[in-house]
């Protein structure tokens, strides 16, 4: 008995060093992690006290449990340095620098512009009141919102081998700084529900004033222009025809260049757009448009040939026999209420 | 191109506007038109002075109309020279082949009347586009009604409320309005019933009475040609057949066709 309690003492003595020992350990860690340090600081007066304490189990041998409590301690203890030291210090640093860029970021926010701004709203409407002045932004962010969606969205997944932070740069550099960028893990991909809304309804507008475009070109080709393609081609009537044009006369052409002036710059204007239809192609469909008009301008507004020829042996200018035979005979339409300010007959007896 | 004008300009000094002394008002030299493979024209040469009355006449088909329309280039001729007022027309500009267009006066087969217009603006309306002021135009407009024996509320009445002949008959103060230096007539009375024909030939006649301008007249009225016609011109195959005072040439026919009409007359 008295050996085993002389192996206890030496043993007790020996994790007493061993307990010093590790609390400078900790102590010179504590003073390296700062983040940890009020921690890492309680931790050390905790074994600083423990040493005493261990010196003054000395005095309790006498009980034969002052073993086991120490041991249980030490246990503890050795738990607590193991946590410590698997403590990914690179990887904490890391992101305290995140975060830190992250708040760099919200920091450099304009906030003042942005406050100005909505000053500016403000006493451009200044007889509304706050929630109203919400309301007519948000209806204006509605207005502009055919062009720019605000909220949209764009989710890009790439391969889990590629490098996060090489995407997120490629990412940012390829929309600018307008648009914020998150990396995160992949997970299940959810469509904004807004963003895809004003889309469909974004492109439906789009389409509708296509088709609306067309058939304004339609009727603006067969109402005003089929009776000046007619008469064109009355005047070209007498005339040998150009060999390099003898499949599309002189009233044709007209009608396709005057098709493709119409319908290009209503449909820029009127914000119509088809998938894969560009500028180019517009033009082209315009000029389809007039071409199919030109060969039916002799049915839709067929033009008098007879008065036609009686005003050239006239001496009258073509713009004379437009305004004043053509035009004036034709169906009703645009050029026609124009024509009415210029012509010099109007159908009626002085 | 600026000689030609200048012609025509030194032209416009003297009585009428268009003619010199001694020259002819028009002068056709080997006109030519086919309309695709087939001749309508092969090199008719023709002459008209100042006050002269031209009666052409020939089977349908002849080239009638057509050298009518060549000569205001309602038609584009194939080859030939065709001369007006001492300038060169198959040549001229759009500009100036309409200055020229509006010394010759043009009777249509058909009227050609503006269905919209009264008879009064159809025949102001060139008077305007030429740039005279509207009241003065539609005063010689009147005028030129009234020569026809178209004045009071006719001439307030639009085509489709006129007499074929009445029609004729506003086409024809239409022409004269403008005090024209040449006018041409293509077949004014074929369209009309005999009735109305002694109407139009009557108005015909009067004007070449007048005798102040040079008219070339198609038609198939031969008695009218014997009694008005300074010189028949017979057309056939799109040539001249023969030409000469009306009573010689139907006196003594030289050609095919002129013996025909010679049968015609007599019958």
């Amino acid at each position: 008995m008295r050996d085993k309690v002389a192996a206890l003492r030496s043993a007790l003595d020996l994790a007493g060093v061993r307990a010093v020992e590790r609390a400078k350990a900790i102590d010179e860690f504590v003073r390296q992690m700062n983040p940890a340090a009020t921690q890492l600081a309680r931790w050390k007066a905790t074994l600083s006290g423990l040493t005493g304490r261990v010196s003054g189990i000395r005095a309790l041998l006498a009980t034969g449990r002052a073993g086991v409590v120490v041991s249980d301690m030490l246990d503890a203890t050795n738990t607590v340095l193991a946590q410590m030291q698997s403590m990914d210090v690179v990887g904490m640093r890391e992101a305290v620098r995140e975060v830190s860029r992250d708040l760099g970021a919200v920091r450099d926010i304009d906030t003042g512009s942005i406050i100005r701004e909505l000053e500016y709203i403000k006493a451009s409407l200044p007889n509304l009141r706050d929630d109203e002045v919400g309301r007519s932004i948000r209806l204006i962010d509605r207005y502009i919102g055919g062009e720019v969606i605000p909220g949209d969205s764009l989710q890009i997944l790439v391969d889990s081998g590629v490098d996060r932070a090489g995407a997120r740069m490629a990412a940012e550099k390829r929309f600018g700084p307008n648009v914020r960028v998150y990396v995160s893990p992949a997970g299940v991909v959810e469509p904004g529900v807004r963003s895809q809304v004003y889309r469909v309804l974004h492109e439906a507008r789009a389409t509708v004033a296509a088709l609306v475009s067309f058939v304004f070109s339609l009727l603006v080709l067969a109402l005003d222009h089929a009776a000046i393609v007619s008469a064109i081609r009355e005047f070209q009537r007498g005339k040998a025809p150009r060999r390099r044009a003898r499949n599309i006369d002189a009233g044709s052409a007209y009608a396709m260049v005057v098709g493709a002036a119409i319908l290009v710059p209503v449909f820029i204007m009127s914000g119509a757009k088809v998938p894969y239809f560009g500028t180019g192609h517009v033009a082209v469909l315009g000029a389809a448009i007039g071409y199919l008009v030109s060969t039916q301008s002799e049915r839709i507004s067929p033009a008098s040939g007879e008065e036609i020829t009686a005003g050239m042996a006239m001496g009258l200018t073509h713009t004379d026999i437009m305004r004043e035979i053509v035009v004036p005979s034709s169906r009703p339409g645009i050029l026609s209420l124009l024509n009415r300010r210029k012509v010099r007959f109007r159908g009626t007896a002085d | 191109m600026g000689s030609s004008l200048h012609g025509l300009a030194l032209a416009t000094t003297g009585a009428r506007p268009g003619t010199r002394p001694g020259m002819p008002v028009l002068k056709v030299e080997m006109l030519a038109k086919r309309y695709g493979k087939t001749p309508a024209l092969a090199g008719i040469d023709l002459e008209v002075r100042p006050g002269e009355t031209v009666i052409v006449t020939g089977p349908s088909g002849c080239g009638k109309s057509t050298l009518l329309r060549c000569i205001v280039r309602l038609v584009e001729p194939d080859s030939g020279r065709i001369t007006f007022g001492g300038c060169d027309v198959t040549s001229l500009s759009y500009a100036e082949l309409l200055q020229v267009r509006r010394r010759i006066g043009f009777v249509f087969q058909h009227s050609n009347l503006i269905a919209r217009l009264s008879a009064l603006d159809n025949v102001a309306l060139p008077l305007i586009a030429a740039g005279a002021p509207p009241d003065a135009a539609r005063e010689r407009a009147r005028a030129a009604l009234d020569r026809v024996g178209l004045a009071g509320p006719t001439a307030h009445r639009r085509p489709r409320e006129l007499s074929g002949g009445e029609r004729q008959r506003v086409a024809i103060a239409r022409a004269i309005a403008p005090n024209p230096v040449l006018m041409l007539w293509d077949e004014p009375t074929a369209s009309l019933d005999p009735i109305l024909v002694s109407e139009v030939v009557d108005v015909m006649e009067d004007l070449v009475r007048a005798g102040d301008t040079a008219m070339v007249i198609v038609t198939h009225e031969m008695r009218f040609a014997l009694r008005a016609a300074d010189r028949l011109v017979l057309l056939d195959h799109g040539a001249v057949a023969e030409q000469g005072a009306p009573a010689d040439v139907f006196a003594n026919p030289m050609s095919e066709v002129g013996r025909k009409y010679r049968r015609l007359l007599e019958s």
